[in-house]
């Protein structure tokens, strides 16, 4: 048995080498690929702090939750065991030529760095609130200049307080900003 | 001077061999095929019951048969079989989703929820996390399948996708020979919120 060792030690070596490292790469290619086409690398900023994201700064300037339970839950007609968490950004666009972002908006529910659930805007579930004036629900591609962003989720009531906003520009994934609310 | 190898070595690799052999026989012959490792995963449960899967969450309150149904929106179904209607509620879990997938099976041919009475029902409904939609579900049958027996192993089935591949399919059994066939069914509006 020694000897036949002895004998195949290069071959048994370049086997012991190169499978684990077929596997690896062939592995690590195809996770790659798949968490680099997605959301997947979250850029966490405190609710108070400026960001410089995909040519523009964000900066988180109010948040507010409204029970369905509460007088105003009612008027919006928000549905039974929901809040309504309403999040207004300002977002200035850096003048550097490039294309302002548009972007996609998303509450996530978080337990630590894990997204535990996530709800989207929302623009067209049936509720009747009215977005402040002035004040636009998503990215603006076409804006120069600085505007507001304000976006309202419908949320199940026993959603944690443990929120975070987390701004999706396709051109920087799989980076995205969280917003700890 | 030429040494020859031993019997009991050639007795040992063909028997190596014979084994090896066996093992990738059973290997190839037990290993699920790709249709069945891209399978939804079925997550089984009875009317009446709070069912969980993955993605979707659903409660199928009863199941009503009818030659014709008038929806809360004014539509009147009109139709040569019958409407089986199931009155349910669903919600997402994690991620906001689509009932993309709300089909009666029956014997081997699938039915897919009616989208004709428009907002009157939940299919295809948005479903949002943890706050569900309640309202009913219409599937257009001949009247004759309703009273095989294949009809007696009827099955709900409710996913978050149109693809099921790889995810929670609910799997509800119905019995529809046992439901008394209405003359017409009225049903109520789709309701947004907890129960």
């Amino acid at each position: 048995m020694r000897r036949w060792l002895r004998r195949n030690w290069i071959g048994l070596v370049a086997v012991a080498v190169l499978l684990p490292a077929t596997v690896g790469i062939t592995f690590a290619t195809q996770w790659s690929s798949y968490f680099g086409g997605r959301a997947s690398d979250p850029v966490t900023v405190r609710s108070d702090t400026a960001e410089n994201f995909a040519h523009a700064a964000w900066t988180l300037t109010d948040v507010r939750r409204v029970s369905a339970a509460s007088s105003e839950g009612a008027e919006i007609g928000l549905p039974e065991g929901s809040d309504l968490v309403i999040v207004t950004a300002r977002v200035s666009p850096d003048g550097s030529g490039a294309e302002a972002p548009g972007c996609i908006l998303l509450l996530e529910e978080l337990d630590g760095t894990t997204v535990t659930r996530s709800w989207g805007a929302s623009a067209t579930d049936p509720i009747d609130y009215a977005a402040t004036e002035g004040t636009l629900s998503t990215c603006d591609s076409d804006a120069l200049e600085p505007y507001t962003l304000e976006s309202a989720f419908v949320v199940a009531d026993d959603a944690s307080d443990d929120l975070g906003l987390a701004v999706t520009v396709s051109s920087e994934l799989p980076r995205y900003l969280r917003f700890r609310l | 001077m030429t040494r020859t190898t031993p019997l009991w070595r050639h007795v040992v690799n063909g028997a190596g061999l014979v084994v090896i052999l066996v093992i990738a026989g059973v290997v190839a012959h037990t290993a699920p095929s790709e249709e069945q490792q891209q399978a939804a995963i079925p997550v089984r449960g009875q009317i009446g019951e709070t069912i969980t899967g993955r993605n979707i969450r659903a409660t199928v309150d009863g199941v009503r048969v009818a030659e014709s149904v008038e929806a809360s929106n004014g539509w009147a179904g009109p139709t040569s079989g019958v409407w089986v209607v199931v009155d349910a509620s669903v919600e997402a879990r994690v991620a906001e989703a689509p009932l993309g997938y709300a089909r009666l099976k029956v014997g081997d041919v699938t039915y897919s929820a009616s989208t004709r009475p428009g907002q009157a029902t939940i299919a295809a409904t948005s479903l949002s996390v943890g706050i569900p939609w309640t309202g009913p579900l219409m599937f257009e049958l001949p009247s004759a399948l309703v009273a095989s027996d294949a009809a007696r192993h009827a099955e709900l089935q409710f996913a978050v996708d149109d693809d099921t591949r790889a995810d929670s399919m609910l799997v509800i059994p119905v019995d529809l020979n046992s439901i008394d066939i209405d003359e017409v069914i009225e049903t109520e509006r789709p309701v947004w919120g907890a129960r």
